[in-house]
């Protein structure tokens, strides 16, 4: 080979092997960029999820408050006003009469007694989740079967793990409240259908009512109202997706799928 | 000897990176990046003096054979303390040395090159720097692999380690190019010497600027 040609193939050889490296350095930044961009993403995230998470556990403590509000007012208030108004009315002349009343008046201080206890465990609701999600669900259907408006079974399939989520749990709890009070609020049901069933470590999530139903396809977003929009977002930050069908007449059917523990 | 004639390119960029490791690494708390400074000031000797044997038509490849074992020590026990961050290294490393031990050795033997004399024109010591080269590529692109692998986040422009990497790859990685073609450069031809002076200032200029960024980085842990 000739030397013009040697020193030729050396400077070709030469400036590929230095700009080997260089192409490598120019990659490795690139990546580091995209990896300081994930991290930072990522961040993003925990703190939404976080923020989430706070102002999802200040939701629970909320309605359990309104719940014991409107309970006081309405049951154990009623009870107590009815006690003394009885104890007021007794008569200490008429013996027999003034039996009659004590014995209401113990009957009205033992059913106000007994509400109270059942307040007071309610109180303690938003730390059910501490127990499990199946123990929580329990409770708030309880509390709910006690109004008397509505017929609610609740079931369970496949094994729920030992070792709970209890974020994830407590955003599904409240999901569920929010739905409850959904069916509450709009749907005129009467029987109510919630099952939670666990198989190949995802949770589905699925409550049915035979209320009034809505037009699932024709609603628009605007239209959905913050019940169900908070629904799939809360079921969103933890990795779930909601389906919603319904339809005017038939009742409603909302399954919840979340990856899980 | 005048001191003009030791003035050269290669010498020049070699002064300022001792001078900037010994600034900036001496009151550094890792011991090799402290004692590091030792190693670029054995280099500066060995290429001033060889220098200085060369004006007077002495052989002078022998400093740059005594060097060659600083060069392969320093330089594998600094990949040794970035491997460790992410694995223990130990193995690897002294497998390479072990390795780099046995090419010395039969570098030795087979040319005489620490008899301090040039008998047959092949003094050089091919095999060991030879190895050198496709080892301490294969560290930097292993640490470049970790690098990418490692979850965290380093701001890799402040980065002292991933520039002395960067340093190392390019000039190891380039001086391929030299070893491959060694037997057809003719003794007259500039062309290595142009080649080995680009990846010297690529090698030491990539270094002073590591030593910078680890000077920047304790100066700021400590505030």
């Amino acid at each position: 080979m000739a030397n013009n040609e040697i020193i030729k193939l050396i400077l070709i050889t030469s400036i590929i092997f230095i700009l080997a490296p260089i192409s490598i350095i120019i990659y490795i930044f690139v990546y580091n960029r995209r990896k300081k961009k994930h991290i930072e993403e990522k961040a993003l995230m925990k703190l939404t999820f976080d923020a989430e998470l706070t102002k999802t556990q200040l939701e629970v403590q909320e309605q359990t408050m309104q719940t014991i509000g409107a309970d006081l007012h309405d049951n154990i208030g009623q009870l107590l006003s009815l006690t003394s108004l009885t104890l007021n009315s007794i008569e200490l002349d008429n013996q027999s009469k003034a039996k009659q009343k004590i014995d209401a008046a113990i009957d009205l201080t033992l059913r106000s007694i007994k509400e109270m206890r059942l307040l007071g465990k309610l109180l303690q609701g938003d730390q059910l989740i501490v127990l499990g999600l199946s123990e929580a669900i329990r409770h708030e259907i309880s509390w709910m079967e006690r109004s008397g408006r509505y017929e609610i079974s609740y079931s369970e399939e496949g094994e729920i793990p030992a070792v709970n989520n209890p974020d994830k749990d407590l955003i599904l709890f409240r999901i569920l409240q929010e739905i409850l009070n959904n069916i509450i609020k709009h749907a005129s049901a009467t029987q109510i259908s919630i099952k939670l069933e666990y198989l190949n470590e995802q949770l589905k999530f699925e409550i049915n009512d035979n209320g009034v139903g809505f037009n699932a396809d024709d609603l628009s977003s605007a239209q959905t109202g913050m019940g169900l929009q908070n629904i799939r977002k809360r079921a969103g930050i933890i990795g779930g997706e909601v389906e919603i069908k319904s339809n005017p007449g038939e009742g409603t059917c909302i399954t919840i799928f979340i990856p899980y523990p | 000897m005048q001191i003009k004639e030791l003035i050269t390119p290669n010498t020049v960029i070699e002064m300022v990176c001792f001078l900037t490791g010994l600034i900036c690494l001496l009151n550094s708390k890792i011991r090799i990046w402290k004692l590091f400074p030792i190693y670029l000031f054995v280099n500066c000797i060995t290429e001033m003096y060889a220098i200085h044997l060369r004006k007077h038509h002495y052989d002078n490849q022998w400093p740059y054979n005594i060097s060659i074992i600083f060069e392969a020590t320093f330089i594998s026990i600094m990949f040794l303390q970035f491997f460790n961050k992410y694995f223990k290294g130990k193995l690897f490393i002294i497998g390479g040395l072990a390795l780099l031990l046995i090419a010395y050795g039969y570098d030795v033997k087979a040319h005489d090159f620490l008899l301090f004399k040039n008998i047959t024109n092949d003094t050089l010591n091919e095999t060991a720097n030879d190895l050198m080269s496709v080892l301490f590529s294969i560290y930097s692109l292993s640490y470049f692999y970790l690098l990418l692998k490692d979850e965290q986040y380093i701001n890799l422009k402040y980065s002292s380690d991933f520039w002395w990497v960067v340093g190392v790859l390019f000039f190891y990685f380039g001086s391929t190019t030299l070893n491959l073609f060694r037997s057809e450069f003719k003794s007259e031809s500039e062309l290595p010497n142009y080649i080995t002076l680009i990846l010297i200032w690529m090698i030491y200029g990539s270094w002073s600027y590591s030593f910078i960024c680890k000077k920047w980085l304790t100066t700021k842990s400590l505030s």
